[in-house]
């Protein structure tokens, strides 16, 4: 009998505000690809994601896919929410948009109608998150068709500087810089929840807040 | 010496050992202690006869309730299902008639596609109550106008951080809503989900999950702030899902589109809106028409209340009267006649499928109303000219009740007690549904109950020939249970309907079967005992024997009283005896049991047994085993013509032939019945 109250004892329980048991899955970063229609986030997804370049393109409606990756010699899980470039109504896009922690927002450099779309792709995640800092990168993908540029790359960076968010272009037909944008949106993730839980844990939050701000300012 | 008695054991401190022990103090000698044990013997006997005679009523009674329960348990099933389809009913009533009285103007307009709209509307309604029967705890799915259906299934919920299964998951996708609904593991009842969630299409977001390491065919629902992860059984359910998702976004959009719209032309044009509708109402009275009663006005409505109401006499009355009313010259050119007279029509299909589904014993029908609920409904689908449907439906019931009362016949104890009441409650059933069937129905439908009857009563013929014509049932006791079908049948004639050529012919097969394989089997036996025979006289040891051994063969017709010897002996060898009593019970037994077109094979199984017999004997020359030779062919070969002959009316002209063969003088039959019994009463 004694060996019976033993199991029950092994038994995980539910500890509350513990939300990692130690048999959990890693840390989920949950990252979100916008951007206009045909600018390549599927591709650059399928590139991250398996290493292959598709051709052929297929609007996407909204599709998910999680790997397992080490983030410097951390192992983490990354949550893709690749959108649909052509959603007609800006109302669904939001309830998107709530669930993702990071955001790519794409746009070809063949393209300057998807430069253009990335303003209103910014403002959109700005205001459902509500959140001046989100993680964002802004990614100029098509960097091999470089005879067929049409988004001057000073324009690129001009715009990523005013909103203060990282510019990397990317090819994902030659994997260029395709790794680099989803992990450099993910340390960005990760720096952010580290400073979300020392904020919760004290009064560091404020400190730190206040000095991003004066940062900003 | 203590008496034994019952209370001592009853005691609650009852130490068997002390018990034994006074006993043997008190008691004197080795034989009253004998005594003593008897007696607790028969005590313990008592008891466990009276514990197995508990049991065994307790059990029937645990029978009959659990019986009367399930019984009741489908009454209550029944119920329910009425009480929802009134509630039902009700609400769409309660619906139609607001929209009714806004309508009331603009009736004439809106006439034609008002009557698909409602249907649509009821169906739509229907479903979603049946929806909310199922789910425990549901929300109010009636509260939204256009609320539809677009998708439900079974679901797998799988954790969103551990892709680990969660529950199983039965989600209903409305046009503008999803809902949850979790299983009910132990469900009782209707309820078969317990509601979780609804999320509101426009906070919804669905994400094809494309990959999420083991987990397959899964999509993601994302209504901040839930992420709920949902596993399907296959590719193409999940393409169903999301499809319908697409569905029900795109539709909401349209929606909102269009909500838009109206908003910006409602602002300006705004009087004109206006004015169209008052035109209308000014256009459509018309003076020079008299108004109709209000009785007829709201005939349809008054239908339906009494359908509800189950008032369904009152509402074949209240038709034909309106019906009649608008053939009258005063409302003949009335404009309302047409729209009012379809929608009564419409009320009589409606009112018509009800009936039907009273009456079908596939639906929830139950026998505890017996025949006579079926009255109101078929008398009104007469009226209707429907009397082929509902007789057809009748006779479905009337083989329904045969059908559970021969099933509550039960088999206990002989074959011929069970034959005898399946037979009884077989032909009461057919006589109650023939007075009903006459009651209900026009004389020329009777043909219709005497082919139902006959394939009832060969139906009946073939479970019960299969339990009585078994090798091991006795040639008399199947006599037995021929004889009581026979006679029930002969009563049910009083009734009118003839069935004894039916039960007789379904009955010739299996008789003749029987008849044949009984000779075989006499035959056969026979064998072995002429040749096992010692030829001597058979010893009955005492005179109680011997008077059971002279009644018996005086029952067959055969007074041996001569052939006692030496008070307890029979001068007749063991073969012998057994061949008499064996030929004779079988043409005693065979007459009664055939039908005249069998007399034949009567006749033919009696020849055969006789003739070889006689040729047995033939071989055999030992003085007593002719002796014995002797007595069958001038005792029991007379007595049997003489009995043959006395039953049919005439000779049994192949028997005949073979005594004649054997030199047997065919006396003409004397009258020796009065003599048999004097000479037994003084035995």
């Amino acid at each position: 009998m004694p060996r019976l109250f033993c199991c029950s004892c092994l038994v995980p329980r539910p500890a509350p505000g513990m939300s990692k048991k130690p048999a959990a899955q890693p840390t989920l970063h949950k990252v979100i690809m916008v951007g206009s229609g045909g600018v390549g986030k599927s591709a650059l997804t399928l590139q991250f994601m398996y290493d292959e370049f598709v051709e052929d393109y297929e609007p996407t409606k909204a599709d998910s896919y999680r790997k397992k990756v080490v983030l410097d010699g951390e192992e983490v899980q990354i949550d893709i929410l690749d959108t649909a470039g052509q959603e007609d109504y800006a109302a669904i896009r939001d309830n998107y948009f709530r669930s993702g922690e990071g955001f790519l927002c794409v746009f070809s450099i063949t393209e300057p109608e998807s430069f253009d779309a990335t303003q209103e792709f910014r403002e959109q995640i700005l205001r459902v998150k509500n959140d001046e800092n989100i993680p964002f990168l802004l990614v100029g993908n098509k960097s091999d068709l470089a005879d067929k540029r049409r988004v001057p790359l000073d324009a690129c960076r001009e715009r990523a500087a005013h909103w203060q968010v990282p510019y990397v272009e990317t090819s994902a037909k030659t994997r260029d810089n395709v790794d680099k944008v989803f992990f450099d949106l993910m340390r960005e993730i990760r720096s952010r929840k580290s400073d979300d839980s020392r904020a919760t844990n004290g009064d560091v939050k404020r400190k730190k807040r206040r000095i991003i701000k004066c940062a900003i300012l | 010496m203590s008496e034994v008695n019952m209370e001592k054991f009853a005691v609650p401190d009852f130490v068997p050992e002390r018990y034994v022990k006074e006993l043997a103090k008190s008691c004197v000698g080795g034989e009253e202690l004998q005594q003593q044990k008897e007696k607790i013997q028969s005590l313990a006997d008592e008891t466990a006869s009276a514990l197995k005679k508990n049991v065994y009523e307790n059990y029937m009674q645990f029978i009959e309730t659990a019986t009367e329960i399930s019984h009741l348990e489908a009454e209550m099933y029944k119920l329910s299902h009425l009480l929802s389809e009134q509630r039902s009913v009700l609400t769409t009533l309660s619906h139609a008639s607001i929209l009714g009285n806004e309508n009331a103007l603009s009736r004439e307009s809106l006439e034609n596609h008002d009557m698909e709209a409602e249907r649509v509307e009821e169906q739509r309604k229907n479903k979603l109550n049946i929806i909310m029967e199922k789910v425990d705890s549901c929300i109010n799915l009636l509260d939204v106008p256009d609320r539809n259906l677009l998708h439900e299934g079974d679901l797998l919920e799988i954790d969103a951080e551990e892709n680990t299964a969660l529950q199983r998951m039965h989600v209903y996708l409305f046009n503008d809503s999803v809902m949850l609904t979790s299983w009910i593991s132990n469900r009782r009842g209707p309820m078969r989900y317990k509601f979780q969630a609804s999320y509101p299409i426009s906070t919804l977001a669905v994400v094809n999950v494309r990959d999420l390491g083991t987990v397959k065919q899964a999509f993601k629902v994302l209504a901040f702030p839930d992420t709920r992860v949902f596993q399907c059984n296959s590719f193409a359910i999940k393409k169903d899902w999301l499809d319908k998702f697409e569905v029900a976004k795109k539709m909401y959009i349209e929606k909102e589109n269009s909500k838009q719209k109206k908003k910006e032309s409602q602002e300006k044009p705004k009087p004109e809106m206006l004015e169209s509708p008052s035109l209308s109402v000014e256009e459509m009275p018309s003076p020079q028409v008299p108004p109709l009663p209000e009785w007829l006005a709201d005939v349809t409505e008054e239908l339906d209340v009494l359908i509800v109401e189950r008032h369904f006499q009152k509402t074949y009355e209240l038709m034909v009267t309106a019906q009649k009313t608008f053939n009258t010259d005063e409302y003949k050119t009335h404009p309302q006649k047409p729209d009012i007279l379809k929608k009564i029509e419409q009320k009589q299909k409606v009112l018509m499928e009800i009936l039907l589904k009273e009456l079908d014993v596939t639906h929830n029908w139950s026998p505890r109303g017996g025949l006579q609920s079926t009255r109101q409904p078929i008398l009104i689908l007469n009226k209707f000219n429907m009397t082929s449907q509902a007789c057809e439906l009748f006779l479905a019931i009337c083989s329904h009740t045969v059908k559970v009362h021969v099933k509550g016949v039960q088999l206990e104890g002989s074959i011929n007690t069970y034959v005898k009441q399946v037979g009884e409650v077989f032909f009461c059933s057919l006589s109650d549904a023939l007075t009903e069937f006459i009651a209900l129905f026009p004389k020329n439908k009777i043909s219709a109950f005497v082919v139902w009857a006959s394939m009832q009563l060969r139906m009946l013929m073939s479970q019960i020939i299969k339990q009585v014509f078994t090798p091991q049932c006795a040639l008399d006791s199947v006599l037995d249970c021929v004889q009581s079908l026979r006679d029930q049948c002969t009563l049910f004639c009083e009734f009118g309907l003839d069935l004894r050529f039916q039960l007789n012919s379904c009955l010739r097969t299996p008789i003749i079967k029987a008849l044949r394989e009984y000779k075989e089997k006499i035959v056969d036996s026979m064998k072995t005992k002429v040749s096992e025979d010692k030829w001597t006289p058979v010893n009955m040891h005492t005179k109680a024997g011997v008077n059971k051994f002279l009644t018996q063969m005086e029952s067959l017709g055969l007074i041996l009283a001569k052939y006692i010897i030496n008070e307890t002996w029979v001068d007749l060898s063991s073969s012998t005896i057994w061949f008499a009593q064996s030929v004779i019970t079988i043409q005693k037994v065979g007459l009664d049991l055939v039908t005249k077109d069998m007399m034949d094979v009567l006749d033919e199984c009696i020849h055969a047994i006789f003739n070889s017999r006689l040729m047995l004997s033939l071989g055999n020359d030992s003085s007593y085993a002719q002796k014995n030779f002797k007595f069958i062919l001038d005792t029991v070969m007379p007595l049997m013509l003489r009995c043959y002959k006395e039953s049919v009316g005439y000779d049994n002209e192949k028997l005949v032939a073979l005594a004649k063969k054997f030199g047997v003088s065919v006396a003409p039959p004397k009258k020796s019945n009065i003599t048999k019994y004097t000479s037994n009463e003084y035995l």
